[in-house]
């Protein structure tokens, strides 16, 4: 594809669906009104100092720039409902390969998928016509329980850390998190987790003196 | 010839078998800490520190300090290419292509490229901080808050590449990172803005956790919400070549002008005192992007993207020590713990330094060399050790990734509260990930959106408001009229071919909306 | 709000460090089991240092660890502080339960103040490293609690505060260089630590003294030792304030010039010889910058009068003594009600100035 992708530094090239044109809205009208919400913030902290050395001026340049995108942003899903990404034209010129079944297995630990995706890679040398890995990937679903999980582990870990321990919270929050993540072999993770804890708590605190709530267990 | 003769006696010190293990040591704890997702160089240093202070001697403490200060720096990058998990943020530049590499099976000469690059950066910046110490520093220290201004502003400019396919959602990752920059007390009035009445927020959100936040947490989310559609393990990795194979023939061709590019914009901006690690990776990148042949191939793993900015990051720890040895000026955090450990042993950095205790100087100097040898033979081999990190199963490895990023954070701060935040910023990165916002641009914000705002007011305060300091000072007006260069070189093309009385029909240079 | 040397978050640059081995980030515990009985240390028999009240061991303390909280990152002035208390405490066996150090970052100290007030009252086991800066942090962040809240123990070093210019300045003496910030207070830019900290401070004071206006004087704030020290060798800064041994190698160096030092005797700087102090230059000013120990609000005062004994015999100690000098700290101890009677002096004379200044509106 010709066409390239924002260097953005996360993953995250284009994802093959564009995002449903509601999410979109919805995102540009809670961007505007919390824009919306950083602008007034500021304007009435500021009290009328706008001098260009006072500490108000870039706040609210800031938050007017924010709204200002925010509602260019908005206005854009609204009259281009079904604007089609480039990334997307692109990828329709790119056949979905053989890999794209085995990718759509629920089972991520089959060894189809395993094998499918190393070829999926060799065909792809260090050239110049490299293609981007996900675009040539199918529109699988995006689910949003797993995140909507993963975010709640992630609250019961920090909030269970001081009160339960180090080790026993990160162990829990371990095994959970693989369980959301499509792990299915229990034993193995616990004899993952329960080493990698206590390895972290020793070493962390043994080794370079830093204190990790101990919490119930005797350690 | 008097600083060679200094130099190898900087050597005769080091190279003693003691001061060698100390070294060994160093780097390998700097190596294994640093690799944990999540923890960054930073952190690292701030955690090992410590052990360093348990030698009574201070030669020893210094030698060791290099060597974990190499290691950690290159666990950084490990991890930044391999998962995508960025500590701070003079990784973030070396994580947008080094991941992607990663992703198509290159993590082994993304890995050698950085390892190489580093130890190249890292001894050249070092040979121009035993020449030229003094000079670059009187040099830097000129620099005023106007021009200050101007640099960051014309970094601002030069990266905005940076912002991506879609000029909107680049530009509101941008306005977030701005924002974020924003939150906190105000260093020049000490009023709290956006604190939102809360205590916690009056340190503004430190960018270790902006980063630990988007990355680490963001992308889990995001691997968390397309399980179906990804392979179990993460990537697999093209066969390897055996033996000294890390690089094929057109790797080293296509690095090693970046490694030297990346060491140029490297060391002097680390040696200005305020400049740091950061900003010169970012342009590293950009310039590297910018020049590349194949520009499509950046955003899809171009080992020029990875070459340029890992040298930079080291060549900018060599700039990092010229005003800290020579005016006892401390301009990153790893350099204020440096000069932490100088104050134990009673030795006072500044311009009597190479006088007084030269010594000591010369033998930190000649551990410099020494460290980056170490790292270089520790790390190469350990290459294949770390890309078997992309065979851990998934949910295990993500789920690793989770505890380290909340232990990295939870260590750091000591405070439920800044996890929190990390969190809270995880979703962010999330749903930017979802809707196609690019990243880099929230970090690039963060950075140099507060110290354009400081060095602004400071100049306006300290020329009693008067705003023609920018353009009476040739210093800042130079670096001025550089920026309306940046600003209008996209457009050159297009401008050069009108005065010719054609019709526009080259691409512009970059910059551009699907450059 | 903070000064660098409290600066949360930072590590304070120029400043000397804490004990050996506590560089870092995250709350550290020195592992300090002392299991071994009370041994009298030679000099800590006496307890009469400073007039503290309460006779002893009324009150058996401490019955468990104690909690020594600096209210800073580590390896600032604060942590160092804490840092060399509880090394003394344990390495002298002045207690045999352990003291465990705990940092707790943000808002110049007033994070960990309110967490002191709040979360830990009523438990004497609860002890916050506290100093000037932290009064300012009150002021400046509006913070809800205050430092008469929590029960004074003691006041413990201090360091004295620097004028420089740099070496080509026209400003021979301290005087000059008021008299220009008096008649045309623009032409002096001003530069040290945050904003409302211990620099700021001292040139608000400075500035009543000489009779100019100190809302007028203009001050620039930054965030480490280093980048005032930058600006101020390229010109940016006429003066620069800061603590007394930052700029010391600058000065031997004969980059910077020393004006005046902010203590009741001159100290030497770097030149060689002691500057001046800002007295004997004629403007009625003395700034220390102080750091003491305060615990928990709400306990008895037979606990109170424990505590106080303990730190008199901390301050007696002949480790404390090393300590001192090695960190190049001034002796400044005041205990019990005279350190109460110094914290209400202290606030009130800071709350003046920095209102003065427009920092506390």
């Amino acid at each position: 594809m010709s066409s390239e992708p924002e260097t953005r530094a996360g993953v995250a090239e284009p994802v093959a669906p564009a995002p449903a044109p509601w999410g979109a809205r919805v995102l540009g009208a809670v961007l505007l009104a919390v824009g919306l919400f950083l602008l007034w913030t500021a304007y009435r902290a500021a009290g009328g100092d706008y001098s260009a050395s006072g500490p108000w001026l870039a706040p609210l340049v800031v938050t007017t720039g924010w709204v200002v995108l925010a509602t260019w942003y908005l206005v854009g899903q609204f009259r281009t409902p079904h604007r089609v990404e480039p990334a997307i034209l692109a990828e329709s010129h790119t056949p979905p390969g053989p890999e794209a079944a085995a990718r759509q297995n629920d089972e991520p630990d089959t060894a189809a998928a395993r094998k499918d995706g190393s070829n999926a890679t060799e065909t792809r040398n260090d050239g110049s016509d490299a293609v981007d890995g996900r675009d040539d990937e199918p529109a699988a679903e995006v689910r949003a329980l797993p995140p909507a999980l993963v975010s709640a582990a992630l609250l019961g870990y920090v909030l269970l850390l001081a009160p339960v321990g180090f080790v026993l919270a990160s162990a829990l929050f371990f095994v959970a998190c693989a369980r959301i993540l499509g792990s299915r072999a229990w034993l193995r993770d616990i004899a993952v987790a329960v080493p990698l804890a206590l390895g972290v708590y020793y070493g962390f605190t043994r080794g370079l003196d830093i204190t990790l709530p101990a919490g119930v267990l005797p350690l | 010839m008097n600083v060679f003769g200094d130099l190898l006696s900087g050597f005769g010190t080091v190279l003693e078998p003691q001061y060698l293990l100390y070294a060994a040591i160093g780097v390998t704890l700097g190596t294994f800490v640093g690799v944990l997702p999540g923890i960054g160089p930073a952190l690292t240093i701030a955690l090992l520190l410590p052990v360093t202070f348990n030698l009574d001697d201070p030669i020893g403490t210094f030698i060791m300090f290099a060597g974990i200060y190499y290691g950690a720096m290159y666990g950084g990058s490990t991890t930044s290419i391999l998962l995508n998990t960025p500590g701070e943020s003079a990784s973030v530049a070396t994580a947008i292509e080094g991941y992607q590499m990663a992703r198509r099976g290159r993590a082994r000469a993304a890995l050698a490229t950085a390892a190489i690059g580093s130890f190249v950066a890292g001894t050249i910046s070092t040979l121009l901080l035993t020449l030229f110490a003094k000079p670059v520093a009187s040099l830097a220290v000129e620099f005023r808050a106007a021009d200050y201004f101007a640099l960051a502003l014309l970094a601002m400019v030069a990266v905005t590449a940076l912002v991506g396919r879609s000029l909107v959602r680049g530009l509101i990752s941008l306005s977030l990172g701005l924002f974020l920059g924003l939150v906190g007390l105000d260093e020049l009035t000490g009023q709290a803005r956006f604190s939102f009445g809360t205590l916690e927020l009056l340190d503004g959100i430190d960018v270790v956790v902006i980063i630990v936040g988007l990355f680490a947490i963001g992308e889990t989310l995001y691997v968390a919400s397309r399980l179906g559609q990804l392979p179990d393990r993460v990537t697999p990795l093209e066969p390897a070549r055996g033996g000294f194979g890390w690089l094929s023939r057109q790797d080293w061709a296509r690095s090693w002008r970046p490694w030297l590019r990346g060491t140029a914009v490297g060391f002097p901006f680390g040696a200005l005192p305020s400049g740091g690690a950061d900003i010169p990776t970012f342009l590293s990148y950009t310039y590297e992007r910018h020049r590349a042949k194949n520009k499509a191939e950046f955003g899809k793993g171009a080992i020029e993207g990875v070459a340029g900015p890992e040298a930079a990051n080291n060549a900018a720890f060599s700039g990092v020590l010229v005003p800290l040895l020579t005016l006892g000026i401390p301009t990153s955090a790893t350099a204020a713990v440096m000069l932490a450990a100088f104050q134990i042993f009673n030795v006072q950095p500044g311009p009597q330094l190479f006088d007084k205790s030269p010594e000591l100087v010369w033998a930190l100097i000649a551990s410099l060399y020494v460290g980056n040898v170490l790292l270089l033979l520790l790390n190469l081999p350990l290459i294949r050790l770390w890309v078997k990190v992309l065979q851990i199963p998934r949910p295990i490895l993500y789920a690793g990734i989770l505890v380290f990023a909340t232990l990295g954070v939870y260590a750091a701060t000591n405070s439920v509260t800044q996890v929190l935040i990390a969190y809270g910023i995880g979703v962010l990165g999330f749903f930017m990930r979802h809707f196609e916002f690019p990243i880099a641009p929230v970090i690039l914000g963060a950075i140099l959106g507060p110290m354009m705002e400081l060095q602004f007011r400071r100049t306006l305060v300290l020329s009693n408001g008067d705003l023609s300091v920018f353009v009476t000072r040739p210093l800042t007006a130079v670096l001025l009229g550089l920026v309306v260069v940046a600003v209008l070189v996209p457009f050159l093309p297009r401008i050069v071919a009108r005065l010719r009385g054609r019709p526009a029909t080259a691409e512009r240079l970059a910059f551009g909306e699907d450059d | 709000m903070t000064d660098l040397r409290n600066a949360p978050g930072r590590l304070a640059a120029s400043r000397p460090p804490g004990v050996p081995g506590r560089g870092t980030a995250g709350r550290r515990r020195v592992a300090a089991l002392a299991c071994v009985p009370l041994i009298a240390v030679a000099a800590a028999g006496c307890g009469d240092t400073g007039g503290a009240g309460g006779d002893s061991a009324a009150v058996k303390y401490p019955t468990r660890t104690i909690q020594l909280m600096a209210p800073a990152a580590p390896g600032g002035g604060w942590d160092s502080t804490a840092r060399a208390m509880q090394k003394t405490l344990t390495d002298g066996k002045l207690v045999t339960e352990s003291v465990e150090v705990t940092n707790v970052t943000g808002a110049g100290g007033t994070l960990g103040l309110s967490q002191l007030v709040t979360k830990n009252k009523g438990d004497a086991h609860h002890l916050m490293v506290t100093g000037l800066v932290m009064i300012g942090g009150v002021v400046t962040n509006k913070s809800p609690v205050n430092l008469g809240q929590t029960t004074p123990i003691a006041t413990l070093t201090a360091e004295q505060e620097v004028v420089v210019v740099p070496a080509n300045s026209k400003y021979q003496t301290l005087q000059e260089l008021m008299a220009d910030a008096k008649a045309n207070p623009g032409s002096i830019n001003w530069g040290g630590g945050s904003a409302g900290g211990t620099d700021q401070i001292l040139v608000g004071l400075l500035a009543k003294a000489a009779g100019a206006d100190p809302k007028a004087m203009k001050y620039v704030a930054y965030s480490g030792g280093g980048e005032s020290k930058a600006a101020l060798l390229s010109g940016d800064l006429t003066a620069a304030v800061s603590g007394a041994s930052e700029y010391a190698d600058l000065v031997a160096g004969g980059q910077v010039r020393a004006l005046a030092v902010s203590g009741a005797t001159g100290i030497d700087v770097g030149a060689g010889k002691p500057a001046p102090t800002i007295k004997e230059s004629g403007y009625d000013v003395e700034l220390m910058n102080w750091r003491g120990v305060v615990a928990a609000p709400g306990i008895s005062d037979g606990e109170r009068a424990a505590i106080i004994e303990l730190v008199d015999k901390l301050h007696a100690s002949e480790q404390w003594k090393q300590t001192l000098a090695a960190q190049k700290w001034d002796d400044f101890y005041r205990s019990g009600d005279e350190a109460k009677a110094y914290f209400d002096q202290e606030s009130k004379r800071i709350t003046d100035v920095l209102t003065e200044i427009g920092l506390a509106g």
